[in-house]
């Protein structure tokens, strides 16, 4: 018998038993489903954590004023300590020194607060930071400017904020420009807005509010940067500016109080993490795939037993062991893959939705639908060959009589 | 030219646990072409088991078993089938048509099993189903018919590939006697036209519509006789559906 006429009986016989049908795919489908869905939504987080990253510039070196290992065994890695928090400004000048060049170095202090503008009011992340802060992160202003080397060291009290910010204080059709809010009971005049950068790994790129690093010192008493942001003079210094740094500050600091961390060390450890995250949610669709399976033998077996007539039936007009095989065999990988198409079309339908309700990028990619797909086929097989080998082994007279 | 079957001291051998049943005790038959043999017996006779393996349903413990000029006792299961397939046609007692399938897709099973094409499938399965008076229900299924019609679409099926011989197991103990005379008659007429038949019943009278008779008793033939007045189920018609039965029933 020709594979297109086992087909057909295949379908038929599918169609005989609607009800059955449908629920013996709903396992595959749902199995299929979440091997693509989950799949495709690590593998987002993969694309969206690796975009974010390197919108950093590939050039950025950042200190940190705690122990952080990236890579290497995790389970060493502590918690931030920034109760130790030993820098100081002179921490900053040192790290300038090392690479021979101040401009490229720039210190962080943040602060969450809230800050007001008549009765609007707004709790965000204010970043005291140098003139050359932008220019080091990437990140560019797209109305009014930046604060100047002149304007950081009066410590002048000008801010640079973000949309989110100017929703909030001034309210979409404003011009912020030239207005005023209210840090701390001080008036703080705003000169510039940042580029639109919209939300990433879940965080708000635009909810920041950048002022000259004195400024902050003097707003919240604290002279302890929570971080050092330096740029390398090239893509290929990276690595030997990061050394240098290194070198410099292990002159006053122990290993445990400072770290340096380059991009793509960054980089490598969030797509490690991120890998990791979806071989596991992979692994774990993959199992309900293998119960879908189960499930299309388990009804392959009771259907065999019912038709076993039918099989006596065939066999006495003719039919070989091989196409009573081939007929079982065919019913269940008819199955999986009418399953398979289901859970493929449901997967990118969900990813879709995904995408528009949390607003986070899920990767369907063409692999991936491949894989689950071959893998389904595969299942129908495995799990199709022990009861349509049962079947096609039935004696002919022995079914013939079975009632 | 060569009889159609030839049994040569046939013996077929079950095993129920320890013990080992024997169901035939070496059986030794001729058919010749055309005719139309009746296998009698009370039950566990040992008829079906000679119709199964006369069909190529089932192996011989040991003897020989010859359909035409082929020796089909050392044949495998596949050979067996393409035997089955090709030169034997099954009516049952139970008809053993397949549920939620057509009349017209049962009758065209074999030759889906013979590899031939589809539209030539359903041209020949349409032809079978008219000679067996069956034109206007091609698309009913099993359950829409009446006994006698589902008998009839078995019988199609059985002829649609042109077998040398039709293997027939009780063909009428299913049916009330109006649809048994046609199911006869039909047989009759196929036997006619130089089918040969074998015919396997437990009734005296459906015997009688056959050429000749062979008695099984506990797996042995115990003796043959030929039918000096072969009933005549076309004649019958009327007669029997007035008086109401066969003997026994």
């Amino acid at each position: 018998m020709k594979l297109v006429e086992s087909l057909m009986t295949a379908l038929r016989a599918l169609r005989a038993n609607k009800m059955r049908s449908a629920l013996t795919m709903l396992g595959v489908i749902i199995g299929v489903g979440s091997v693509i869905l989950l799949v495709s939504l690590g593998s987002g987080a993969r694309a969206e954590i690796t975009t974010t990253i390197q919108g950093m510039g590939s050039n950025l070196i950042m200190v940190v004023p705690f122990k952080m290992q990236l890579g290497g065994n995790m389970m060493q890695q502590g918690a931030p300590q920034f109760a130790l928090n030993k820098f100081t400004m002179k921490t900053v000048d040192s790290v300038g020194k090392a690479l021979g060049d101040p401009s490229r170095v720039s210190a962080d202090i943040q602060r969450s607060i809230f800050m007001s503008n008549g009765d609007k009011r707004y709790f965000g992340l204010i970043n005291g930071t140098g003139y050359n802060e932008f220019d080091i992160r990437n990140l560019k202003t797209k109305s009014g400017r930046f604060f100047t080397k002149p304007e950081e060291d009066a410590g002048l009290m000008v801010a640079v904020i973000g949309d989110t910010v100017v929703k909030d204080l001034f309210g979409l059709n404003q011009d912020p420009i030239g207005q005023y809010i209210t840090i701390k009971g001080r008036k703080v005049k705003v000169i510039g807005v940042q580029e639109h950068k919209g939300r990433s790994l879940m965080l708000d790129q635009d909810a920041y509010v950048w002022m000259p690093l004195p400024t902050a010192i003097r707003l919240f008493g604290s002279a302890n940067p929570n971080f050092i942001v330096a740029k390398a003079s090239s893509t290929k210094t990276v690595n030997s500016d990061a050394v240098k740094i290194k070198n410099a500050l292990a002159k006053s600091f122990s290993t445990d109080e400072f770290s340096v961390i380059t991009q793509s060390d960054i980089l490598s450890f969030a797509q490690n993490i991120t890998r990791i995250l979806t071989y596991l949610l992979g692994g774990l669709a993959g199992i309900s795939l293998l119960v879908g399976g189960i499930g299309i033998m388990n009804i392959m077996l009771v259907s065999v037993t019912e038709r076993t007539r039918e099989v006596g039936i065939r066999k006495a007009v003719g039919a070989k062991t091989r196409d009573i095989l081939l007929q079982f065999l065919v019913e269940a990988v008819t199955l999986s893959l009418i399953g398979g198409t289901i859970g493929v079309l449901l997967a990118i339908l969900g990813s879709v939705l995904y995408t528009q309700i949390f607003h986070l990028r899920a990767q369907v990619t063409l692999w991936i639908i491949l894989l689950a797909f071959i893998f389904s086929m595969m299942v129908g097989v495995f799990f199709g060959v022990y009861p349509a080998t049962k079947a096609a082994q039935l004696d002919p007279i022995e079914s013939l009589r079975y009632e | 030219m060569p009889p159609i079957i030839k049994a040569l001291d046939v013996v077929k051998q079950y095993r129920m646990g320890d013990t080992v049943v024997e169901a035939l005790r070496g059986v030794s038959l001729e058919i010749e072409r055309g005719e139309f043999i009746v296998i009698m017996g009370s039950s566990g006779s040992g008829k079906s088991t000679l119709m199964h393996i006369l069909g190529c349903l089932d192996h011989p413990t040991s003897g020989e078993l010859w359909i035409e000029d082929e020796d089909v006792s050392g044949m495998n299961g596949g050979r067996l089938a393409e035997i089955r397939n090709s030169k034997i046609g099954f009516v049952f007692q139970q008809f053993n048509l397949l549920s939620r399938t057509a009349a017209v897709n049962n009758v065209e099973l074999p030759l889906l099993y013979a590899g031939v094409g589809s539209s030539e499938r359903k041209r020949r399965a349409q032809e079978a189903l008219e000679k067996v008076g069956l034109s206007h229900r091609m698309g009913h299924y099993p359950s829409q018919l009446s006994g006698g019609e589902q008998q009839r679409v078995a019988i199609a099926r059985a002829l649609i590939n042109n077998p040398a011989i039709l293997m027939a197991d009780e063909p009428t103990g299913n049916l009330d006697t109006k649809s048994g005379i046609e199911i006869l008659a039909i047989l009759q007429e196929l036997n006619a036209r130089g089918i040969s038949l074998v015919m396997v019943t437990h009734e005296r009278e459906v015997a009688e519509h056959g050429d000749r008779i062979i008695h099984l008793r506990d797996g042995d033939i115990v003796s043959e006789e030929k039918v000096e007045e072969r009933r005549v189920a076309a004649d019958e018609r009327l007669v029997k559906a007035e008086d109401g039965g066969w003997g026994e029933q």
